[in-house]
């Protein structure tokens, strides 16, 4: 048997269903089944990390007892000193399992990656988190099999969204009244018959019938015209930008919605995207929960750090740096490849043309327009902008060009 | 509470509802008209290669298969279809081939045509096929069609035993994977064994009828239309037959578009896939062999399946760009080599019917391209499918076949010395 990729088939939601259907009906009843809970999360990890060679489940086991000894140590470090390098050293330990996955492909020497398995950069960003908070001291207690049930939470483990450990913690301890269930179950349902909706009718469409041909289409300009560029090329961006969303959107809603049904309010990952009418407000509404993490753990403690030690005193140029920073380490998230780094740089520049223009208009606030019209324009060109950096990521252009 | 649950889950559950009575209820979906047959026939639309009603209804009305490969898409006047519909033949070329195709993709195929029984058909050959690696893994998975393969599995029981073997254990060789309960039936079929009464009931009842289902509602929407690209193919035709007219007819047409190269290559595909990179084909095909290969194995299955049916065959060899065989510095006997290896198995088993286009006395434009028959190709066959199209019904003088299961082996895939002796 294979590794079972979660909410990858319409069959998957069949046997889904019915693994959740005990916990649904206790939670109708206002129970919380704890050990059928862990039975029900053991046998969709065992489906998911155990089929075939069992590597990924092994290093997955391996993962987790070496991030819960990094957890665990320096929070009982933290209940009596707060260095600032040690809290650094415990970081870094945290994400080097991740660190090592992604240079895998680049140093090309499969050994070295012994933790690759589906979903690690998720659960190491759920750890990185718990650290931050220990040391910001709003994490003050933690118990093991919280910390595994937290980070093991099956709805979300592959693609997140990534919740955040006290949010999270809330709701499981909780049992929600009838009629907050009965909301639960409505949104749930929803959201699940959306997330269909989306991965595999729209996706599909997208991603399976049409893209494959415009792919070929694009990449037999290879060589042909300068830079193989081409109208399929525009092609290609719209398309591949409509699949990545309603693929991404789709897997995130079923995530979300299957947490509802065990009475978790996970996040939302997306939020009308394509509506935003500038960059900033894109990322406010695309891949939600990764970018409020970047913001909360990256971005936030680099301007605060910045600031503190006073190394840099324009605010603009602070923010700037802030964006780069940002933008580059999501990039280097993505892979090491050369269109994963430029998408991050193109998107910390669109961020830095966005202030900009944002100072230049509110110094020219009566000599430039803002109407319906200006509005749409803004809508179409972030849009536009969006879906180039979205072609950038595909890696098109690597196939075309090397 | 009652209220607001259902307004929960009732849609949900009235979906559920619609979608198991679409997908398994045994109602019969009337989607296949007269009028979907006819754009169907030269469609090429990979879903009515994959599916079964539109072709079974087909083999009802006035239509005779072309089963081929990317040739079929040579849309010039010369084209079958568009001959038969301008002199009006009695009946149509039903094509069905795409490129990629090859013997064991139509061996599933005919396999799938239940209606085929007792008629006749016609067989297009590409040496190219014959490779050493014979089909492409890829290639084979994307036009396995599931619909035919359930019926593959529950028509295990009967028919040849060697065959059904050979056949399971190659679609699992090739890694098609369509299901553990799929898998394991074809599992047993390539050892030799019945399937089991469960996989039956499973197969039989639930997914092939699902599949069927699916067939009949989605395999003749919006489906590619080549009717107004035949039509104005035939326009170009004179009205009343004559071969010699015709003959120059498709010279002229064959020069008109063929002027940017010297190899007698039509300028479109020239231009596209050639130009550009010429020069790596010359001399590139020195030691370029077809008669090592397990195509045989898998054009072995497919007569099998012809067999069954006492399907009356006519076959064709295509013929391959002299020009270009030439440049290519392909040496004459590994298409000779060829032809002599594929007519040993078609008439030792009793298929008789051979139209052998690879080797004619004047072969200008005989090809529309490289390999592809064209022109002066297409006209040639059309020459042999006008008596052939006047009827429909297999003689059944012509289906005495007699199958040997040896060229189901290995031995015969690599076989290059044959005459009487295995």
């Amino acid at each position: 048997m294979n590794n079972i990729t979660p909410y990858s088939s319409p069959h998957y939601f069949i046997y889904l269903l019915i693994l959740l259907l005990p916990i649904i009906i206790g939670l109708w009843f206002g129970k919380r089944f704890r050990i059928y809970d862990m039975f029900a999360s053991i046998v969709v990890l065992i489906t998911a990390f155990f089929g075939g060679n069992m590597s990924q489940g092994i290093s997955l086991i391996c993962y987790i007892i070496f991030e819960m000894l990094i957890v665990f140590i320096y929070l009982s470090y933290r209940k009596k000193h707060n260095g600032f390098w040690v809290f650094t050293t415990f970081v870094i330990l945290a994400i080097i399992p991740l660190v090592f996955v992604k240079l895998d492909p680049l140093i090309k020497n499969p050994t070295i990656s012994l933790f690759a398995f589906m979903g690690i950069s998720y659960l190491t960003f759920k750890s990185v988190e718990i650290i931050m908070e220990i040391r910001d001291g709003v994490i003050k207690e933690i118990k093991p099999y919280e910390f595994m049930r937290f980070l093991l939470f099956f709805p979300t483990i592959t693609s997140g969204p990534i919740d955040r450990f006290r949010r999270f913690q809330k709701d499981v301890v909780n049992v929600p009244s009838r009629e907050e269930y009965v909301e639960l179950l409505h949104s749930g349902v929803n959201k699940l018959m959306q997330g269909l909706l989306y991965k595999f009718i729209i996706g599909y469409f997208f991603g399976t019938l049409l893209l494959p041909k415009i792919q070929i289409l694009t990449l037999s300009y290879r060589g042909q015209t300068p830079l193989g560029l081409s109208w399929a090329l525009v092609a290609y961006m719209y398309v591949y930008s409509m699949y990545l969303f309603f693929d991404f959107a789709g897997y995130s809603l079923f995530a979300v919605a299957i947490s509802n049904f065990m009475g978790v309010k996970t996040p939302m990952n997306f939020r009308a995207p394509f509506k935003s009418k500038n960059i900033k407000d894109f990322w406010n509404r695309w891949h939600i929960t990764l970018s409020f993490w970047f913001r909360d753990f990256i971005y936030m403690r680099l301007m605060f750090t910045v600031i503190k030690h006073k190394w840099l005193k324009n605010r603009v140029t602070i923010a700037n740096v802030g964006y780069l920073t940002l933008f580059l380490i999501m990039g280097f998230w993505h892979g090491e490849t050369w269109y994963y780094i430029v998408y991050g740089l193109f998107h910390a520049g669109a961020m830095i043309t966005n202030d900009a223009w944002l100072r230049f208009k509110k110094k020219h606030r009566k000599s430039i327009p803002s109407n319906k019209f200006t509005q749409a324009f803004a809508i179409f060109l972030t849009f536009n902008v969006v879906c180039f950096s979205f072609m950038i990521f595909s890696g098109i252009l690597d196939k075309l060009w090397f | 509470m009652k209220k607001k649950l259902w307004m929960i889950f009732g849609p949900v559950i009235v979906a559920i509802a619609a979608l198991l009575i679409l997908l398994w209820a045994p109602i019969n979906f009337k989607t296949v008209t007269p009028q979907k047959v006819q754009q169907a026939a030269t469609s090429l639309d990979v879903r009515v290669l994959k599916g079964e009603s539109l072709k079974n209804a087909a083999e009802k009305e006035n239509y005779i298969p072309i089963i081929g490969s990317s040739e079929l898409s040579r849309m010039d006047p010369f084209h079958p279809s568009s001959m038969a519909q301008k002199y009006n033949w009695k009946n149509k070329p039903f094509l069905q081939g795409n490129p990629g195709t090859a013997s064991l993709t139509q061996a599933m195929n005919v396999g799938g045509m239940a209606n085929l029984k007792g008629n006749k058909a016609v067989m297009i050959i590409s040496p190219q096929w014959f490779t050493k690696s014979g089909v492409p893994s890829d290639a084979f998975k994307y036009f396995l069609s599931p619909l035919q393969l359930t019926g593959f599995i529950l028509n295990s029981d009967h028919g040849d035993k060697a065959m059904n073997k050979y056949v399971a254990g190659r679609i699992l060789d090739l890694g098609v994977s369509k299901g553990p309960i799929e898998d394991g039936a074809l599992e047993r079929i390539s050892e030799g064994k019945q399937i089991t009464s469960f996989q039956r009931f499973y197969i039989k009842n639930f997914a092939r009828s699902s599949l069927q289902s699916q067939d009949n509602l989605f395999g003749s929407v919006s489906m590619n239309d080549h009717e107004n690209m035949i039509k104005k193919a035939s326009s170009q035709l004179p009205d009343t037959y004559d071969y010699k007219h015709l003959n120059k007819l498709a010279i002229k047409l064959a020069e008109k578009h063929s002027t940017d190269n010297d190899l007698q290559i039509g300028n479109s595909f020239y231009k596209k896939q050639l130009k550009k990179r010429i020069d790596i084909y010359k001399n590139a095909h020195k030691h370029v062999t077809y008669t090592h290969s397990p195509e045989y194995n898998d054009f072995e299955a497919l007569l099998y399946m012809f067999a069954q049916n006492k399907v009356e065959v006519m076959f064709v060899i295509q013929p391959i760009n002299p020009y270009w065989v030439k440049y290519t510095g392909m040496p004459m006997s590994s298409i000779t080599n060829f032809d002599t290896k594929i007519k040993y198995q078609l008439r030792s088993q009793g298929f008789n019917n051979i139209v052998d286009l690879s080797n004619v006395k004047n072969s200008n434009y005989i090809a529309e391209d490289t390999i592809h028959m064209g022109w002066r190709g297409w006209l040639m066959l059309d020459h042999h499918l006008k008596g052939y199209y006047k009827d429909k019904k297999a003689n059944p003088k012509n289906t005495q076949y007699k199958m040997d299961s040896y060229f189901l082996t290995d031995t015969w895939a690599n076989n290059t010395k044959f005459s009487n002796n295995k």
